[in-house]
């Protein structure tokens, strides 16, 4: 397995280089920077002279030499806007966002789980019709949407939670809630479609047949089996949550890297910009792998080739 | 961060529901003491201030963002700051004179300390120009200053200003451009340690910035003013429009900026809240006089300016909030009053006009628009009404619309025919007027001599009253000669709590939280 991991680190080394790359590109394309920061009584000779203390109108190849050499020094330059580290920008935030993740997860699994298995177990009963509605609801619902309507209803008309902004943990239930919708939709189809699947499964009917009650039966027998799939479903939508978590940030003031990307997109703020994409495809990297050891782990007809 | 997930959260079992909805009940009851405290007790009142976008630094020479800028003056202040009544007034000088064409003597306020105890003199005022001018510091800020040759000390307490060129708004540039810094307490942390734990003279003393959460400062009892009525002052982003207001609603904040027309209509019936408005950015749409041929024509440009209804535009997009421009002027702009007769909407004259001009068939330009840009509101329908109006009349105005990045390069490149342009900052003081139309400074788009002659006697009048008659002169000349579609300067909405007592200035666009006192 040691060799393994070795060789998927290996390989994602390319990944992100390759990430680095298209965005590095990608943001210069787009405009640069120079005639934001100025003044509005800047002249044209201004912007440029700006533009040239920047090195923004060096050669691409010359510009993105010297980023990936301070990269590797653990150098991702200096915010346009903010005048400090952006990596140091983005240690800071980056909690924060962790933080709202994890917690959007274990709403979600928290709520998935249960409604998985009781949709499943109660097969075509009011109770899975009503599971499965939700799940659409929740698959179909924009979180933008969904945010500012818990804010509305929550907050503004039932007055139980503050409406934005980070502190104790009340602060983080609505944000948690919306940015784990799509997720706890989602985790809970595929909860009941595995549960279904394994239910019917041989060795299901024989530890019945052996006269194992029904709760052992469900639990230690059909959930765990049907679990595996799920964890890798788990870690893929912890990935997604990266991108869900830029809305849910802007829109409940959350102070984490989605509200900082964001911001630093309209500015074209490229070091901070650039030093976000690549920590979350660091990230993004790092879950999937444990994700597939979680799985050979879990399931002993994985091996590894 | 201070976030805490406690272990109830991670038992991730059927129990959870009950878990969480008692959580819900703790955090309904710490929430709603909290709230009581804010507003009850009397000598600690803490007045928390939301906005749209966090600030982006607190150092004042290291911005021109003017959201930045509006909470960096509170803590720093400068010589001179603009009054209710569109005059400058004493700040951290009690008085001036000019002594020739180019040279300003102040007078400045004797027994100012900084937060840290260090006095304020003439070195201070030298020392912060000098900063600002540093190519080592690369101050963005720089140009705002660029119409100052020198500072000299005269005495402890009296400093000459001498700009290049006969400067009618220097007054202007002083409180937009030059705050005052203290010498001694940079020498001693550095520019980086000044700007983690920023000092000044102003009535509020900074405390810290959590980044994306809160500015966070305390009055300053050793204000040459006094003690201010805000003991703390939080300054909090909130991106969202209507999540801001949700905070209002809620009453977890005291105060609002950034309310957009659509979303009066939410806050305004309701009791708790007031709503105050002041005149705020220009719009205005461009036109190429220089590259694009009918537009080259002066009677063509008025004829746009008969073809398009701008009143419909102020009443029906902008919710009758956004103040007609009859021409180039601002509404604080000294000499503003004159034209009392704007284009009227006449789609038949513009059209006569048109064909007499040569062009009964009409013509074709692109319109670009960049939607959001400066955070100006309904650019995108403006943007449309304009096209749709100018299409009656048989001008094709091809919208397009541009990203603010590309838009900011794409104008100063001068490859614009038809464009919609936003001013914010300093409209006393008429510099838009010589940055945007005189030949010299941008040029890109309309260069005329004798708009050059009076717009540089409009800027080198130091005679307050003959500098009114400079500006209603050139005001005038502009309405004729038509360089823009002239627009409206949309409004600056702000909502704050009944128990806040306070106005807008009509002529300043900085919040001053010292004005601010409570029933």
């Amino acid at each position: 397995m040691g060799q393994y991991i070795a060789r998927r680190i290996f390989l994602s080394v390319f990944v992100i280089f390759g990430v680095t790359v298209v965005v590095f590109v990608a943001v210069r394309l787009s405009g640069d920077p120079a005639a934001l920061m100025i003044s509005p009584t800047a002249s044209a000779e201004d912007v440029a002279e700006l533009r040239h203390r920047m090195g923004f109108d060096r050669p691409l190849l010359v510009q993105f030499w010297d980023y990936m050499t301070g990269v590797v020094h653990g150098d991702f330059g200096e915010s346009l806007r903010y005048r400090e580290p952006a990596s140091e920008l983005v240690l800071d935030r980056l909690s924060a966002t962790i933080q709202l993740t994890v917690a959007s997860l274990l709403v979600a699994v928290g709520i998935a789980l249960p409604a998985g298995i009781v949709s499943a177990v109660k097969r075509d009963t009011i109770w899975d019709r009503l599971a499965m509605f939700l799940a659409l609801f929740g698959q179909s619902m924009p979180i933008f949407w969904f945010g500012i309507l818990l804010i509305l209803t929550v907050s503004v008309q039932f007055q139980l939670l503050p409406s934005s902004g980070s502190g104790g943990l009340e602060y983080l239930i609505l944000p948690a809630l919306t940015l784990g919708l799509y997720s706890t939709a989602r985790i809970t189809r595929l909860v009941r479609s595995e549960m279904l699947e394994t239910i019917t499964q041989d060795y299901v009917r024989t530890a019945r047949a052996k006269g194992l009650s029904e709760r052992v039966v469900l639990y230690r027998h059909a959930l765990r089996n049907a679990l595996v799939p799920v964890v890798t479903v788990v870690g893929i939508e912890m990935g997604a949550m990266f991108s869900g978590a830029v809305i849910t940030e802007t829109v409940f003031a959350w102070p984490g890297i989605g509200q900082l990307i964001l911001k630093s997109i309209f500015t074209r703020d490229y070091p901070v910009i650039q030093a976000i994409v690549f920590t979350i495809a660091c990230l993004f990297v790092l879950i999937n792998l444990v994700v597939d050891i979680l799985y050979a782990l879990l399931d002993p007809r994985v091996k590894f080739s | 961060m201070g976030v805490l997930l406690t272990d109830n959260v991670t038992r991730a079992t059927g129990r959870r529901e009950l878990i969480k909805a008692s959580l819900a009940a703790v955090a309904a009851g710490t929430f709603a003491a909290q709230r009581s405290m804010a507003t009850g007790a009397q000598e600690v009142r803490t007045f928390t201030y939301a906005f749209k976008s966090d600030i982006q630094t607190l150092d004042p020479h290291l911005t021109t963002d003017t959201t930045t800028q509006n909470v960096q003056q509170q803590i720093i202040e400068t010589l001179v700051k603009m009054g209710r009544d569109g005059q400058f007034e004493p700040m951290l000088a009690e008085s001036w004179e000019t002594i020739d064409d180019v040279t300003w003597r102040f007078h400045l306020r004797q027994g100012v300390t900084f937060h840290n105890g260090e006095p304020f003199d003439a070195d201070c005022v030298t020392f912060s120009l000098e900063r600002l001018l540093n190519p080592e510091l690369a101050s963005p800020a720089a140009p705002g200053v660029e119409p100052i040759d020198t500072i000299t000390k005269i005495d402890d307490y009296t400093v000459d200003v001498v700009t290049k060129e006969p400067y009618a708004a220097l007054l202007s540039a002083m409180y937009g451009a030059l705050p005052i810094l203290p010498p001694q307490y940079i020498r001693e942390v550095g520019n980086e340690g000044f700007a983690e734990q920023p000092i000044g003279t102003g009535p509020f003393k900074f405390v810290e910035w959590i980044k994306a959460v809160e500015v966070r400062m305390e009055a300053y009892p050793n204000h040459w003013r006094g003690e201010p009525a805000i003991s703390q002052l939080i300054f909090r982003p909130i991106p969202e429009d209507s999540v801001r207001i949700a905070a209002l609603q809620n009453q977890e904040v005291d105060w609002i900026a950034s309310v957009s027309v659509d979303r009066v209509a939410d806050i305004e019936g309701n009791d708790s809240i007031t709503v105050g408005t002041r005149p705020g950015q220009g719009v205005y749409a461009g036109l190429d006089t220089i590259d694009t041929e009918p537009l080259k024509s002066r009677e063509v440009r008025q004829a746009i300016n008969h073809a398009v209804n701008v009143d419909s535009i102020v009443e029906d997009l902008l919710g009758g909030m956004a103040t007609r421009l009859p021409s180039a002027f601002f509404v604080a702009t000294p000499g503003f009053g004159s034209i009392d007769h704007p284009y009227g909407y006449n789609p038949e004259l513009a059209s006569q006009m048109l064909a007499d001009a040569g062009y009964a068939d009409g013509f074709e330009v692109t319109f670009n628009v960049a939607p959001g840009v400066q955070a100006a509101q309904k650019l995108e329908e403006v943007g449309q009404a304009i096209s749709q109006d100018l299409s009656q009349v048989g001008i094709t105005a091809n919208l397009e619309f541009v990203d603010p990045a590309v838009h900011s390069e794409r104008y100063h490149n001068g490859e614009y025919q038809f464009y919609i342009y936003v001013w914010g900052s300093s409209h006393e003081s008429g510099r838009h007027i010589q940055t945007l139309l005189h030949s010299e400074t941008r040029g890109y788009y309309y260069r005329d001599s004798e708009a050059d002659t009076l717009i540089e006697a409009f800027m080198q009048e130091l005679d307050p009253q003959l500098r009114i008659e400079a500006g209603e002169a050139t005001n005038e000349y502009l309405f004729e000669d038509a360089p823009w579609l002239f627009l409206y300067q949309e409004p600056d909405i702000y909502g704050y709590l009944t128990d806040v007592v306070w106005e807008p200035n009509q002529y300043d666009i900085y919040f001053h939280a010292y004005e601010v006192t409570f029933e």
